[in-house]
């Protein structure tokens, strides 16, 4: 998969990394068990900083998206791995600003749906 | 043919070929590198920009045709290793040199063009690829072993028939591996040929690892095609040098046991391979690096992957002159060059700068131990 990063981007890096592994996971472009490079060979392979790459993929870990295996690196999980009810607690607020923020730029609550079903369908696709 | 003769004609021709490549390197860089420069997309193919590549051939050629002549001249009537090597160094000098200036001149000239209100240059991107290192690139590094052994064999058979070598052994020898001064048997002086090779292989390592570890650097605007040509690139090239270390470690072979008396090449054949191996090995060196490019960019693909838009990151600054790479931040060690074909080290990281001494140091310690057993 091609992670793309921007740099002067108001979003940092490691989010830049960590936002896309997701993305891949969820559109398949990442199947689960694929490895990901080590901090050290994706560090080396791109010239970002070991720690930076090191955060992104921490917390990919702690969410359970991947696991780091003595042998085997970093690992995409199984999706069922991934699965968290509690989740939609966890976002309601990122979701809340998103739409608070839709809602003041005049976008419908049908735009935004459909939107948002049109994201579900490619990663269910894929 | 006199050996007269080929001291002239054999470096002068080596001395051409090497101007040959100088003058090509800056026409076979990535697509959007001008003379060690980053350029965004859009500006990559500005009259400007044809401008200063046609500046650079005219200005390339006045110097290095006289030059080339006025050596020549040298060479040809007081042959001699002082004008060889004298020669190589300030080749290798006005190369730099000339490299230096239009890596200068093209950075003004993207300064301007940039600093111009029409341009508008697409966003800078980094992308990078999870899974470049996946599947074949490269050969195994286990067809190193067949040199490795013939090494083995090398000295086992020195040491073995050390009674059988005649008590006085060739020092130096000519072109046609007739001996030219003689010396006293010793275990260094017999051994000297195959501890060479070894340090020939490890110099291959050396590069076969550069190729296998150094940076992917995709172009953003074709992240598909520029990961497939750079990853054939390190595939031939790895091959190649595969093949290179063991064809020269077969030869010294045979030139060791030929200088010992256990074995007899004819002057004849020991000539006609000297002057054929370099010249092949430059010939076909030469092709691979007109057909390839730096990082496959000559190769022609057939693909058809649409462009992104996108540009690469302008990371100039971290070339300095566009040829040395200083960048502490980047943990890489070898990466692509950009004003050339083939890997560099990153200056920045201390291991690339003791990779780097020891590249310079090591040759030149073999080169005074050889001596001075030859002193003894």
């Amino acid at each position: 998969m091609f992670i793309k990063i921007d740099f002067e981007s108001e979003i940092p890096i490691y989010a830049q990394i960590k936002n896309q592994i997701i993305e891949g996971i969820a559109s398949g472009n990442l199947a689960e068990g694929e490895s990901l490079p080590s901090v050290r060979q994706f560090a080396g392979n791109s010239g970002i900083n070991m720690h930076t790459v090191n955060k992104a993929y921490s917390l990919l870990r702690a969410d359970g998206f991947v696991t780091v295996h003595r042998r085997k690196g970093v690992v995409v999980n199984k999706l069922s791995q991934m699965h968290n009810p509690a989740f939609m607690k966890e976002i309601s607020k990122t979701i809340k600003s998103v739409i608070a923020e839709a809602y003041c730029k005049g976008i419908t609550e049908e735009e935004f749906i459909s939107n948002c079903k049109k994201i579900y369908l490619a990663f269910n696709e894929g | 043919m006199s050996v007269e003769d080929n001291f002239f004609w054999f470096p002068y021709t080596i001395m051409v070929i090497v101007a040959f490549i100088g003058f090509i390197v800056p026409f076979l860089l990535r697509e959007n590198i001008l003379f060690g420069s980053r350029f965004p997309n859009e500006i990559v193919n500005h009259p400007e920009v044809i401008n200063l590549k046609r500046n650079y051939k005219h200005l390339y050629l006045s110097i290095f045709i006289p030059f080339l002549i006025v050596l020549g001249l040298f060479l040809y009537y007081s042959p001699g290793n002082t004008y060889i090597n004298g020669g190589i160094l300030v080749e290798v000098f006005l190369l730099f040199v000339i490299y230096a200036i239009y890596n200068k001149k093209a950075k003004e000239i993207k300064g301007e063009l940039l600093s111009h209100e029409y341009v508008n240059t697409q966003k800078e991107i980094l992308t990078i690829d999870t899974n470049f290192r996946e599947g074949k690139y490269l050969i195994s590094i286990w067809w190193f072993l067949p040199a490795l052994l013939i090494i083995f064999l090398n000295i086992l058979i020195l040491l073995l028939y050390y009674n059988k070598i005649p008590d006085q052994i060739t020092l130096h020898f000519n072109l046609q591996g007739v001996a030219t001064q003689l010396t006293n048997k010793s275990y260094w002086h017999v051994l000297l040929i195959p501890l060479t090779s070894i340090f020939i292989l490890c110099g291959f390592i050396v590069m076969y690892f550069s190729i296998k570890t150094s940076k992917q650097e995709l172009d953003s605007n074709k992240p598909v095609t520029s990961k497939l040509k750079d990853r054939y690139f390190r595939l031939i090239w790895s091959d190649y040098s595969i093949i290179l270390c063991t064809v020269l470690v077969i030869w010294t072979f045979f030139v060791s046991l030929h200088l010992d008396k256990l074995i007899v090449i004819s002057s004849k054949t020991f000539e006609a391979v000297n002057i054929v191996m370099p010249f092949l090995i430059l010939s076909t060196a030469l092709i691979l690096v007109i057909k390839i490019g730096q990082s496959g960019s000559r190769l022609k693909l057939k693909m058809n992957e649409p462009a992104t838009g996108m540009n690469n990151v302008d990371d100039d600054y971290f070339w300095k002159l566009g040829m040395i790479y200083y960048n502490p931040h980047d943990p890489s060690i070898f990466v692509p060059k950009r004003m050339g074909i083939g890997w560099t080290v990153n200056l920045g990281r201390p291991a690339g700068v003791v990779i780097l001494i020891a590249l310079i140091v090591i040759p030149i310690i073999i080169s005074l131990i050889s001596k001075k057993i030859i002193m003894n």
